[in-house]
């Protein structure tokens, strides 16, 4: 399982350290075994026999919130989340998994997503039936995070969508609510593999999949495929469909917005997917004043604290991650923090309720 | 020194009182924690590493916030004689911060709040577990720097850099980390708390800063500093000049300090270095190769880099251009990410060898070590930083690292190296420092001062419990 990583762990293992104070979880922890190279060190020692694999250990890969930064400080672009989620299969094959995270998959298998509710129905009293149906070509995929946390920006969506005449937006219907990236995060890969077949049963008929989450948008685009469920190649964040529309000028803008904002790049929408431009063109369309910029921003976007499955498995950390992030969000004048990824916000509001948190289309929505 | 109790003390009445100090999180035995605090960035760590060993590893590891929980943390230490080993991020490449007697190590990095960034006096106050990339980063934003760039810059701490004396990049003109320190607040082994005064200059007898300066943990835990910070450059000028031989550009740098200029980065490499890692960084200058970068404002960067140009000209030097110095300061830590290749490819180690002197010696101290070290191992020769009366001299040398011996190999050319230096007069570290790498050779260069050290050593830290086996040894047998 992760002998194909052998130079990922020695070129870490060898590393002077290089990326560490990009790293958000040993910059919330300041533990030496929470960063990249504590990490692959632990697993350099095992795969030289000189420590045992244990419960231990298996917790350290369990601190990464894959956010990639560490590849940007790396000259070999060595990337360490795909190592850490290896090790986490691993951790689950030998049952050393956290604790949490073993109720976590319980939970999911329930119900087919990590909130343990029936979230086809929530979507279907939050839309009119009129927006499902399940032979459209064009589907949008609005996800768990945002279906359970975040109804009223779906609603924002079809809003902006309607006030663009664009009609052909379905709403999928949510029955396989999650596309899994939470089991993969956790390790849990044969379950990851089941929901992706379901998933893709599911998505079969859809030309184009628009989602409003980040995470959403790379499993379906890229780990889905991994797992041997191929849906159609035209699949899209929602910033990415409406950037082109919005410069055309289809969207009425009525009011625009007046109030400061701060734009996050969620790391899935940025490193993963490439998507830097498309939510700052939109912003910059509908705002008055210009959108501020953190001083780690696009390709060096500090981690929200949200991703690689930390909030279940180390909420405190996630929280002390999110909160180093906000601290620019506090200075000077007040702002509201805008961002394109309902995890991104779920992690900023559960760090700090006195923090506005928007999605684009929220901002977008205001202005119709 | 007479140690009153042992050392080796993993037991409950020592975790419980500082669990009531600190909380459950901020106190670690975990069996991974200890094997990573088991060691610093000292290569020879590496090969100990690559055979599975982690030879010397804490009982636990404790992470404070504040002076008063160091202060109490010390306390309880002390009272139970057990070793503490101050750790900021543990990038030292001489085994500074290995825990050699087990105890408790103290990271410092849960200590990294800014107190104050004040522009108008270029002063800054911090908790020292701030790490540089971050410090700087901050700084920036206020439109002012550190210009502190060490190669471990972005795992390296403030505290760690005040408690070994360290260089960054650009010291030949923002000078050394001792140059820029102003106060700082430091705790005792018995847990009592000393502030140096915040002022310009002090004439109030002896400056207790120095006291600590390059301590390494072992005289006291610096918690907090006031530092001196500068504007942000408004301009920056890059050259890189050649020269047939090392002597004249060694001397083309001294006259250009003679002159007063102070360029930010004066960076020149022997002709190994030149053809091997600038090369590897985009730089095609021939020879010995001079890489001179100087900031600040506009005029001033355009009159010294002319005034340094014609010293060049006047000794022979030939001028690759701007273009050439601008990529490599471009790509200037990539040098950092060559270990791993070669130690996991080409079974090489990497290790730096730095050492100082005065100009009169320069030639003389970088002839002689070039040539004792050749023997050995293959060499790689700089002088990284230059200062009006002299300038350091580091060699990278590559050595052989995939069989069982490599350890007693090390240790010959470490040996060899530092005899080296001793006997061509030079000191044995510039901005390293000594760890346990350099400590006997040290104690035999200059008895006096180790004599001194110890004596201080012994009023401060009565019981021997900071970092023991630095900076004077442990009683034989202690641990």
């Amino acid at each position: 399982m992760l002998k194909k990583f052998h130079k990922e762990i020695e070129y870490c293992t060898y590393c002077p350290k290089l990326c560490r104070f990009a790293c958000p979880v040993a910059n919330a922890s300041g533990n030496e075994t929470q960063t990249p190279w504590g990490r692959m060190t632990l697993l350099h020692l095992v795969g030289e026999g000189a420590l045992n694999w244990n419960r231990e250990v298996s917790l350290s890969t369990y601190r990464c919130t894959t956010c990639m930064l560490c590849r940007e400080y790396c000259d070999h672009e060595i990337e360490v989340p795909p190592v850490m989620l290896a090790a986490r299969e691993k951790a689950v094959a030998e049952r050393m998994q956290p604790q949490e995270s073993a109720e976590f998959e319980r939970f999911f298998s329930e119900r087919h997503n990590p909130m343990g509710d029936d979230l086809a129905a929530r979507l279907r009293t939050l839309l009119p039936s009129s927006l499902f149906n399940p032979d459209a070509q064009v589907v949008y995929f609005p996800g768990c995070v945002m279906i359970y946390n975040y109804p009223q920006t779906i609603k924002n969506t079809f809003r902006v969508l309607e006030a663009m005449d664009i009609n052909y937006v379905a709403c999928y219907d949510a029955e396989v609510p999650c596309c899994g990236v939470p089991l993969h995060d956790q390790g849990y890969q044969e379950a990851f593999t089941k929901n992706a077949q379901e998933l893709g049963r599911k998505l079969s008929k859809a030309k184009v999949i628009i989602t409003g989450c980040p995470s959403c948008t790379y499993t379906l685009k890229v780990q889905l495929p991994q797992a041997g469920v191929q849906l159609t190649d035209r699949i899209y964040h929602l910033t990415e469909f409406l950037a082109p529309l919005v410069a055309e000028g289809k969207l009425p803008i009525r009011r625009p917005y007046a109030k400061r904002l701060i734009y996050h790049d969620p790391c899935y929408l940025g490193r993963y997917l490439h998507v830097f431009d498309q939510p700052r063109q939109l912003l910059n369309e509908v705002c008055r004043e210009p959108i501020e910029e953190f001083s780690w921003h696009r390709q060096k976007s500090y981690c929200c604290g949200g991703g690689g499955g930390i909030p279940v498995t180390n909420p405190v950390m996630a929280r002390d991650i999110a909160q180093k992030r906000l601290t620019e969000v506090h200075e000077g004048d007040k702002k509201s923090l805008v961002t394109a990824c309902p995890s991104c916000m779920r992690a900023f509001e559960k760090a700090d309720d006195s923090v506005e948190v928007l999605d684009v289309v929220d901002v977008l929505a205001r202005c119709i | 020194m007479t140690r009153k109790a042992t050392r080796k003390t993993t037991n409950v009445e020592l975790l419980n009182q500082l669990r009531d100090v600190l909380g459950g999180r901020r106190v670690s035995r975990g069996e991974t924690d200890r094997l990573n605090y088991g060691r610093d960035l000292w290569p020879r760590s590496l090969l100990e590493v690559r055979q599975g060993q982690v030879p010397h590893q804490p009982d636990m590891i404790v992470w404070p916030e504040t002076t008063e929980e160091v202060s109490r943390v010390l306390r309880i230490c002390n009272e139970m004689r057990v070793p503490v080993v101050p750790f900021g991020a543990g990038s030292g490449l001489c085994g500074a911060a290995q825990p050699l007697c087990g105890g408790v190590v103290l990271d410092t990095k849960r200590m990294a709040r800014i107190e104050r960034i004040v522009p108008e006096t270029q002063m800054i106050v911090c908790q020292t577990g701030i790490i540089g990339a971050h410090l700087e980063n901050e700084l920036n934003r206020h439109g002012l720097t550190m210009g502190h760039f060490p190669g471990s810059f972005g795992t390296s701490t403030l505290g760690g850099y005040l408690a070994t004396r360290s260089a960054g990049m650009a010291a030949t003109g923002y000078g050394k980390i001792e140059d820029m320190l102003i106060s700082m607040q430091v705790v005792l082994a018995d847990g009592s708390v000393n502030r140096t005064r915040t002022a310009p200059r002090r004439a109030t007898g002896p400056d207790f800063n120095h006291l600590f300066l390059g301590s390494e943990g072992s005289l006291g835990v610096i918690t907090s500093a006031s530092m001196r910070a500068h504007m942000l450059p408004e301009a920056r000028a890059y050259r890189a000049l050649s020269f047939k031989k090392m002597d004249v550009g060694l001397a083309a740098v001294r006259q250009m300090l003679r002159l007063g200029l102070r360029p930010a980065i004066a960076r020149l490499s022997d002709e190994a270095d030149a053809s091997t890692t600038l090369h590897a960084l985009g730089v095609e200058a021939k020879d010995c190769v001079l890489l001179l970068v100087f900031e600040g404002r506009v005029a001033r960067v355009d009159l010294e880099m002319k005034k340094a140009l014609a010293i060049a000209r006047e000794l022979g030097g030939r001028d690759f251009g701007e273009a050439t110095a601008q990529r490599w300061y471009g790509r200037r830590n990539s040098e950092q990410y060559r270990q791993s290749p070669l130690m996991t490819e080409e079974k090489l180690l990497l290790d730096t060898v730095e050492v100082s002197t005065v100009w009169s010696n320069a030639a003389h101290l970088y002839t002689a070590m070039r040539k004792a070290l050749s023997k050995k191992v293959s060499v790689l020769g700089v002088m990284p930083h230059a200062y009006p009366e002299g300038c350091s001299l580091a060699f990278t040398i590559i050595s052989r690292a995939g069989s069982a011996d490599d350890l007693a190999a090390y240790d010959a050319v470490w040996r060899l190296a530092l005899d080296a230096a001793a006997q061509a007069g030079g000191a044995l570290s510039h901005a390293h420092g000594i760890g346990r790498l350099k400590f006997d050779r040290l104690a035999r260069q200059s008895p006096v001062a180790v004599e001194l050290l110890r004596g201080m050593k012994r009023r401060l830290d009565p019981n021997d419990i900071l970092n023991p086996g630095k900076l004077a040894p442990c009683t034989e047998g202690a641990c």
